[in-house]
Parts: structure tokens; C-alpha cells; sequence
């Protein structure tokens, strides 16, 4: 059936891009690996590829077009399918103006299909009129609007006050409180992260009246390049942004990385999971398969399942393995606890729901924290190799690249096999560079044998 | 006789056993250590039986409102051994439940006097060695004593004595107008004992809202109670009956005395120099005294100190979740400096068992990692009652915190008037800007139960406008609370 094309990360830090171009047109019939269009990122202009074969049946947006991650850029399908059944169609509409298409069609809900990567904002309508996903935006404060616009997370009326006193808007800010609820902490952390950063350059008034929060999207359209990536802007952190931020530079600079690289031969895991995907309505993930083989290592070698705690190194008595997700504006890290005592089913099932629930901001924070080890798999995004900034309490992360074609020799003859780089990120205060290594010989040999799993 | 468990508790009141049974529930191999009865000082000598009291004090005050009805009441024969006795009847109800409940849950329940021999082990009475991955340290406090006034339990007596003796002293005397002053002082006084309240700070309930305190120090004093405000109790010496031999400041007694006798409090004025000094007497007489000058915490004879734990003041320091300095090891309640109630140790304990077992279990962690201090009630059970949280207009200007006060009196509530309690208010602390509420007091008719409206309401971050427009049953009394709110947004109805 017909699906919908998302935009995805192109680079760890992206959160959204400009389709640049369109290569390829509605009703043209695509092979996966095709070019669909060129992506301005804030760092490059990338093709984007298509990841299966198909009909482009709608192209959902239009070259200018700024999208976010995650957000529906095209539909593929077969001939003469309905793109309208896979798109939310109640959803297309900008915040400010409600869609007359919305009683069009009352009874379609999203699709099964879209339940991982659930679409935000369609403004197929006018592009002009995208939402801008600022934090700040005073002319749009949240007690504005008479219903809830899409986008807007659940609040609570005093984390709505508190938002409008300052000037806030609740689409920019993710929720802490019940059921994903905005509270106030998160009002107040977002607001003093821009405040952080507004009067670090006091100085700078010209930039800062150019970025003030009061200005319009439209205006910001004019004053930004037709086709180019850059742009003269300021943006105020997001709750998120300045989490990461603080984290990641404390454990960036507080642990000493090392890193430990492997180059893994993927035929067997990926005929296994061919195999037992057969017949499947939703087949089992990559991720889950590679999760599970973490497990399994972590548990011959258990030294790497540890957490620095400055007086003590804390063994950690499960697998909690953490998955990165890219999100719109950062990244968030949900944790399968306990992999170790769990089948690649149950895993694979617990990602799926923690990825979309990632996706759609209603995680607790119980769910995302306390990882004992992460992964970070940037291979969709056809990244060979590259290295993971280590995840605390966590004492290593594991970075996995792209699976693609490599020649390599077995026996006398050179032969193209399934590869995939892995590196491994260690805290050396807890893990040696040794103990790094048979760890990383371990999983190599479980991804290359996953039989070895069973004994 | 088990010997390893998943966690160790020592202590088994209102923080111990919740956190013992919690453990259970998440698949925790529980005991929990105790030297004393379960359900520790809450359950025995403490909320318990001194709810027990405050409610035969109620009833023996009925009989006021059955005259005034033109009944004749007689009340020879009051005997407030009885109702001592239905005290000791409801917390040996109440410590058994703690008991079967222990049981029902399979935690292991240890008598005896826990020490740390390991940061892994503790040996109980020095012999039976416990081992266990986590231990939670809820050893509660006891009452803190005051130079010159060392418990007797005769004659100087300590929260503890007052509720384990089976008679009311007829001329009374207790140190200290706090909360467990004013509790234990309502039965007394309502058992006819002849009482003055000494305390040292300038009003009583200080630290509650200084407008609501008014309201119980004035219904005490119509009740006959004597209040000595910024007075300090420098000693005393015995009058009648006894040897007459006098104590020195550090209390020592130079020889001791076992026939009980009336007491002469010397007392001092707190500030010398302030003009209320003068209506300081020098001394009080009494058959007895309470000293209620708060509690201390038992952090003592466990064996921290070899352990590492760090102590600020005697209460054990703790962090996230309520983890020590020493890995594996928690403490919860009145031994740590948070709140000395029982309902905060209780949701401690949750809070540190939750960690427990997210660590061994992998089950989720708690959703607060430690009380927001902000939402814990405070109550005060005595006639008229009083409860709080959060912010009293009195911090909130000192503070500098952007408010607004509202206080709306009780006489303009219809259901108090009919009722004849009009004698109260609700008072309500928010910030005019956001409508976030910071704090809130109620004193009067079944405050206890009130204040929970408004602590809701903050906690689930609504907003004083939520209060005033929900729409609440007349007549009740919370319709106090509705009008405080109102009040505070410039529209109160009957004000």
C-alpha cells in the first residue's frame, strides 16, 4: 500500500531541511537507491534517496519548502493508489488557519504504517504560511488559540500562564509532567535557556533585532536566500537543545574517549533476519537483532555495563540498552531494560513502541534515562563510520554504520559482502582500551555468528 | 532465619513498612528491622493515639453544645483513663495491621537493634548477621530535650510520656506551642487541667501563618489555656511534697527524688531588652510538664560514622532519591532533614524503593527523585484544626516572591454559621501574574481535610481561576476555599 516518504536526519544536528529540488516527478515509477530530490541541510545539499521501489504518487512538499524531520515530504505507492488514505488529511492545515479538508474526510485516522514516524505539519496548502518551529513566539502564544493546534503538546494551565508571561510558545517546549504533559519546570527551563543565551552577547543589537521573536515568518522568508542553506539567524535553545548540550559537552569533556573500530561481515544476521521475517505482517528490526547480540555481549563482558560514579565504578545488574532516535530539534535515547533476559520479539516490540512514543514527545522520563549502554545507528542515513559521544550514566556507546556492499577477501577470491563499520566509544576511567577491544572482537563475532548467541 | 535479601530496612514506622511493603510489590526480597513495635513512633506514640485523645476530647467538649441545648450534662465520672485506654486500643489495633500487613506482603520482620558491620551487612543485637544489595535507613527521631528539663516521665514529660500515661495532671505546664504542644495541650485542657503554654518565639504555631495562629491561640484562651509568649524555661525546682532540692541549669538532679512533686518553672523573657519582656512572670508552677520543643533525629548507634555516611546536624545527608554518601544505602524520614511527618517518610521510602528496584530489577524509576517540598501538607489536629503548604504570606514577603494574599473569614461561610463554627479562615497565597498558587492555610472546622482542594490544585498546576470557577456544593465548608479563591481574583461573593 501507498506509504508516506519523511523527511529524515541527514546529519546528527539536523532538524529540518529545504527540499532544493525535485528530481523526480508525480507518477514517476522509482527503484530503491533512486535520487528523489536534493535536501538542504544547515550543512550540506545531499540527495535523497529512495528508500523502497514504487509510484511517486504526491509530492507533499513542494522544492522551498523548509520540513522537519519527521515530517511527510512525498507519498509512494503503486499506481492509482489513494495518496489521501496515508496522509492525515485532518492534519493538513497550518496552525493559524483551519483546514476546510478537515470534514472532508472525518473518519480517516493515521494509517497503521505511520504509527513509527507519525507526521507533524502538511502545509501542502501555501508554503508561505508554514508553521515556523520557533521557540519563541510572542504574537503566538498558546492561550491564543480556541482548540488545540497540532503540534501543541498538553499543558497545564499554569504552565500555559506561565508560557504566556513570557512570551513563550508550547510547540518549542517538551513536556516532563504526566502523560508527557508541559509543566511549568519545563516553561521555566525553557525560558531561562533562552534568556542564558539572549544576554550572552548583549551587545549585538542589530542580530538581535533581526531575530526578535515578534518577527514574522514571512518576514523571515524574505530575508533568507531563495535556494541557499545559510541563514542570518539566532535561535534561542530549546529545552532539549540545551540538555543535550550540557550532557553531552559534560560528558564529552569529562570522560576521555577512546574508541575501538570493527568492520563486521552482516551476511548471516541479515539472512536470519530475512528468514525470520518471512511471512511477517511487521517485520522484526535491524536495531532489535543488534540489540539483543549487545546483550549477549554485555554479559561476557559485564565490565562495560558499568557507570562511572566518581568514587566507585557501579556495575549495572541488566542490559539497559538505549537507542538514539533523532527527533525534531535533538535527539532522545529510550532504554529496553533488561535486554539480556529478553527475546529479539519482545525487543523489537518494546523499540517500536518507544520509538514512536519518542517520536510523538510521551515518554516518562523513566523510559529514557539510566541507559547502561547505547547504540546510535546513523546507517539509514548512509553514514559509513563515525563516532558516538559517550551517553552517562552509560560508560560506552556503540555507533553503527551503514550495511553496504564491500569487497572483501575470503579465501583467495574477493567477494562483495554485507558490511557494517562499527565503533565503539569508551570511558577509559571505567573501560580499558583491552577490555574495549574483546568486547568489540565479542559482538563482532555474534553479529557475524548470531548462532554463537545460543551458547 | 533468611539471611540475604534484596533490601534491608531498618526501622518499621510509617516510612520503614510502606517501603518494606512497596518493595514487596515490586519483587523486592524484603525485612525490615525493628527494635520497637511496628508502625514505630506514628502508629504508638504519635498520630495514632493522639488522634485517639483529640477525638474524646471532641466528644467530652460536646457536652457544651448538649447544655446549651438545655440538656443537663453531667460529667462526674469523666475519666480520661478510658479514653486513654481506647488510645493504646486503636494503635495496638492499627501496629498488629502493620504486623499482618508485613506479613501478607512476605517481608521478613527482625526485632532487635540493627548496626552496620559492612556497607552489605548489619548484625542485629550484635549477632545475627542480615545481608542484603540495599539498605534503607528509617530509624525515625525522638523528642528533643531541653537543658534543665531531662524526661522523667513523671513529672517532666516528653511527647512520648504524655500519651503512654493514664492520667491528666491537674495543674499542667508544656514547653513549647508548636503543633504537638497544641495537640496534646487541647486534650488536657479538655480533660480539665489547669494549663499554661510556654513559648519561646513570639506567637504560637510559628511557624504557621502568624493571622491563622491567632484564631487557635484565641478559641485556647476562651477554653481557659494561659499562653507565656517569649518566654524561655531556664529550669525548675520542686515546690511541694518533695525534698526541695533544686536542679541546676544543666538539669542534674543533686540528689534524685522518686516521690513525685509540684514543680516552679523558672522562665526568663526570650529578648530581655523588648518591651513584652516585662509581662514575662518568673516562674510557673506545675504537677507536671510537657517539654514540646521539637524532635532529633536516631541516627546515632548504627555505625554510619565507619560507613562514611556524612551527617549534617545529627540527620543523615542524603541526595537523588535519597541515597547516601555510601553507595547501596538510603535513608528516609525523620532521620533526614526534610520534613519531620509521617506522610513525607512514607512517600521517601516509595521514592528510595522505587530506585532500589529499578536498579536490580529494571522496573521503572520513580517519577520525582525526591518530595517536592512545596506540595507536603502540614496539620495541626487540634480544635479549631489547621492545615498548610507552600508558602505563608509571611515567607512570601520576605521572600520577594512576585503574590498576592487573600483571606477569606469562615463567618461569611453559610455552612459554618449554621454549624456554629464560624471561628476560621482560608487564606491563599498566589502570584497575581500567572495564578500559580504558592501556598495556602486553613484554620478551623475540618482544615485537615480542606487544605487538599488547593494542594490538588497546585500539584496538578491549575491555577487559582480553576479554584474559583469550579462550581462547589452549598452549603459546605468548601465553599471557604472557593471564595478564597475568588477573593483573590478581586470577585469573592460574600466577603
Amino acid at each position: 500500500m501507498a506509504e508516506s516518504i519523511l523527511m529524515t536526519a541527514l546529519s546528527p544536528t539536523m532538524q529540518d531541511g529545504v527540499i532544493a529540488e525535485w528530481i523526480v516527478a508525480e507518477g514517476q515509477t522509482v527503484k530503491a537507491g533512486d535520487a528523489l530530490c536534493e535536501i538542504e541541510t544547515d550543512k550540506a545539499t545531499m540527495p535523497y534517496e529512495s528508500p523502497k521501489a514504487g509510484t511517486i504518487l504526491k509530492i507533499v512538499a513542494p522544492a522551498g519548502h523548509r520540513a522537519a524531520v519527521g515530517e511527510t515530504i512525498a507519498v509512494l505507492g503503486k499506481p492509482g493508489e489513494d495518496w489521501q488514505a496515508v496522509v492525515d488529511t485532518s492534519r493538513l492545515a497550518s496552525p493559524t488557519a483551519p483546514s476546510t479538508t478537515q470534514s472532508a474526510f472525518p473518519a480517516l485516522g493515521p494509517s497503521s504504517n505511520l504509527v513509527e514516524a507519525p507526521i507533524q505539519v502538511i502545509p501542502i496548502q501555501n508554503a508561505d504560511q508554514a508553521p515556523v518551529r520557533s521557540a519563541m513566539q510572542i504574537d503566538q502564544a498558546y492561550g491564543d488559540y480556541p482548540a488545540l493546534p497540532s503540534g501543541v503538546p498538553p499543558s497545564s494551565p499554569l504552565a500555559r500562564a506561565v508560557a504566556r508571561e513570557r512570551g513563550l510558545d508550547l510547540r518549542g517546549i517538551r513536556g516532563s509532567g504526566p502523560g508527557g504533559r508541559v509543566v511549568q519546570r519545563d516553561v521555566l527551563a525553557a525560558s531561562n535557556a533562552a534568556t542564558a543565551t539572549g544576554t550572552q552577547i548583549p551587545q549585538d543589537n542589530a542580530a538581535a533585532s533581526v531575530t526578535r521573536p515578534a518577527t514574522s515568518p514571512q518576514q523571515r522568508q524574505k530575508i533568507r536566500p531563495a535556494r541557499g542553506g545559510l541563514r542570518d539567524e539566532r535561535a534561542p535553545l530549546t529545552k532539549m537543545r540545551s540538555i543535550i548540550a550540557e550532557r553531552l559537552g559534560a560528558s564529552w569533556s569529562q570522560a576521555p574517549h577512546f574508541f575501538v573500530r570493527a568492520a563486521v561481515d552482516m551476511e548471516r544476521l541479515l539472512e536470519l533476519r530475512a528468514t525470520l521475517n518471512e511471512g511477517r505482517e511487521r517485520p522484526v528490526g535491524l536495531n532489535a537483532f543488534v540489540m539483543r547480540l549487545v546483550a549477549a555481549a554485555l554479559e561476557r563482558h559485564p565490565g562495560i555495563n558499568a557507570s562511572w560514579e566518581g568514587d566507585a565504578i557501579r556495575y549495572r545488574p541488566a542490559a539497559d540498552i538505549g537507542l538514539a532516535v533523532a527527533l525534531d530539534g535533538g535527539l532522545i535515547t529510550p532504554v529496553v531494560r533488561a535486554c539480556e533476559r529478553k527475546g529479539i520479539e519482545e525487543i523489537d516490540a518494546e523499540l517500536t513502541d518507544l520509538v514512536s512514543r519518542a517520536r510523538s514527545g510521551t515518554l516518562s522520563p523513566g523510559e529514557y534515562s539510566e541507559a547502561s549502554f547505547t547504540i546510535s545507528n546513523l546507517g539509514s542515513s548512509g553514514v559509513e563510520e563515525f563516532t558516538a559521544i559517550i551517553n552517562p550514566p552509560g560508560s560506552a556507546i556503540l555507533a553503527l554504520g551503514a550495511v553496504s556492499k564491500e569487497a572483501v577477501v575470503r579465501g583467495d577470491a574477493i567477494v562483495a559482502r554485507r558490511t557494517m563499520r562499527i565503533t565503539l566509544s569508551s570511558d577509559h576511567r571505567v573501560i580499558d582500551g583491552a577490555a574495549a577491544a574483546a568486547f568489540v572482537a565479542e559482538l563482532k563475532t555474534l553479529l557475524e555468528e548470531p548462532a554463537r548467541a545460543l551458547l | 532465619m533468611e539471611t540475604e535479601y534484596d533490601v534491608a530496612i531498618i526501622g518499621a514506622g510509617p516510612g520503614g513498612y510502606v517501603a518494606a511493603i512497596r518493595a514487596a510489590q515490586l519483587g523486592l526480597k524484603a525485612c525490615v528491622i525493628e527494635k520497637d513495635k511496628p508502625g514505630g513512633v506514628c502508629l504508638n506514640v504519635g498520630c495514632i493515639p493522639s488522634k485517639s485523645l483529640i477525638h474524646q476530647a471532641g466528644v467530652v467538649a460536646g457536652a457544651q453544645a448538649l447544655r446549651a441545648l438545655g440538656a443537663q450534662v453531667d460529667l462526674s465520672g469523666l475519666d480520661y483513663g478510658k479514653a486513654y485506654e481506647a488510645s493504646r486500643r486503636a494503635a495496638e489495633r492499627l501496629s498488629k495491621g502493620v504486623q499482618f500487613l508485613l506479613k501478607k506482603n512476605k517481608v521478613d520482620y527482625r526485632a532487635g537493634t540493627a548496626r552496620f558491620a559492612s556497607a552489605r551487612e548489619v548484625l542485629i543485637d550484635g549477632a545475627s548477621p542480615v545481608r542484603a544489595k540495599a539498605f534503607i535507613i528509617a530509624t525515625g527521631s525522638r523528642p528533643r530535650t531541653l537543658a534543665g528539663f531531662d524526661f522523667d516521665e513523671r513529672t517532666v514529660l516528653s511527647s512520648t510520656g504524655v500519651l503512654m500515661l493514664g492520667s491528666v495532671p491537674k495543674r499542667a505546664v508544656i514547653l513549647g506551642a508548636g503543633a504537638i504542644g497544641m495537640e496534646l495541650g487541647y486534650v488536657w485542657n479538655a480533660f480539665g487541667a489547669e494549663l499554661t503554654i510556654v513559648e519561646a518565639l513570639d506567637r504560637v504555631l510559628p511557624i504557621e501563618d502568624a493571622e491563622a495562629a491567632a484564631v487557635v491561640r484565641k478559641a485556647f484562651e476562651a477554653r481557659g489555656v494561659t499562653f507565656i509568649t517569649g518566654a524561655l524555661a531556664t529550669g525548675f525546682e520542686r515546690v511541694a511534697g518533695g525534698s526541695g532540692e533544686a536542679r541546676d541549669s544543666g538539669g542534674n538532679a543533686a540528689s534524685q527524688q522518686s516521690n513525685p512533686a509540684a514543680i516552679r518553672i523558672a522562665l526568663a523573657p526570650a529578648k530581655p531588652g523588648a518591651p513584652e519582656a516585662s509581662a514575662v512572670p518568673a516562674s510557673v508552677e506545675a504537677d507536671a510538664v510537657l517539654v514540646a520543643v521539637g524532635r532529633v533525629p536516631n541516627s546515632g548507634g548504627l555505625g554510619l560514622e565507619e560507613l562514611g555516611i556524612q551527617l549534617e546536624r545529627g540527620f543523615i545527608h542524603t541526595g537523588d532519591w535519597y541515597e547516601t554518601s555510601a553507595v547501596g544505602i538510603y535513608a528516609i524520614g525523620d532521620v533526614v532533614a526534610t520534613p519531620l511527618l509521617a506522610h513525607v517518610a512514607s512517600k521517601e521510602g516509595e521514592i528510595a524503593v522505587e530506585r532500589i528496584a529499578h536498579l536490580l530489577k529494571g522496573t521503572p524509576l520513580p517519577a520525582e527523585r525526591r518530595v517536592d517540598l512545596s506540595v507536603v501538607p502540614s496539620a495541626v489536629y487540634c480544635e479549631p484544626e489547621l492545615a498548610s503548604f507552600g508558602l505563608s504570606a509571611e515567607k512570601a514577603a520576605t521572600s520577594g516572591v512576585r503574590h498576592a494574599v487573600y483571606s477569606f473569614p469562615f463567618r461569611a461561610v453559610g455552612k459554618a454559621v449554621a454549624i456554629e463554627r464560624p471561628e476560621g479562615l482560608a487564606k491563599v497565597v498566589h502570584d497575581p501574574v500567572t495564578g500559580e498558587i504558592l501556598g495556602a492555610t486553613i484554620v478551623g472546622e475540618r482544615a485537615t481535610d480542606l487544605i487538599h482542594e488547593l494542594l490538588l490544585a497546585r500539584k496538578a498546576e491549575l491555577t487559582i481561576e480553576d479554584v474559583a470557577d469550579l462550581m462547589h456544593a452549598h452549603p459546605t465548608m468548601a465553599e471557604a476555599v472557593m471564595e478564597a479563591a475568588k477573593g483573590s481574583l478581586g470577585r469573592a461573593v460574600h466577603a
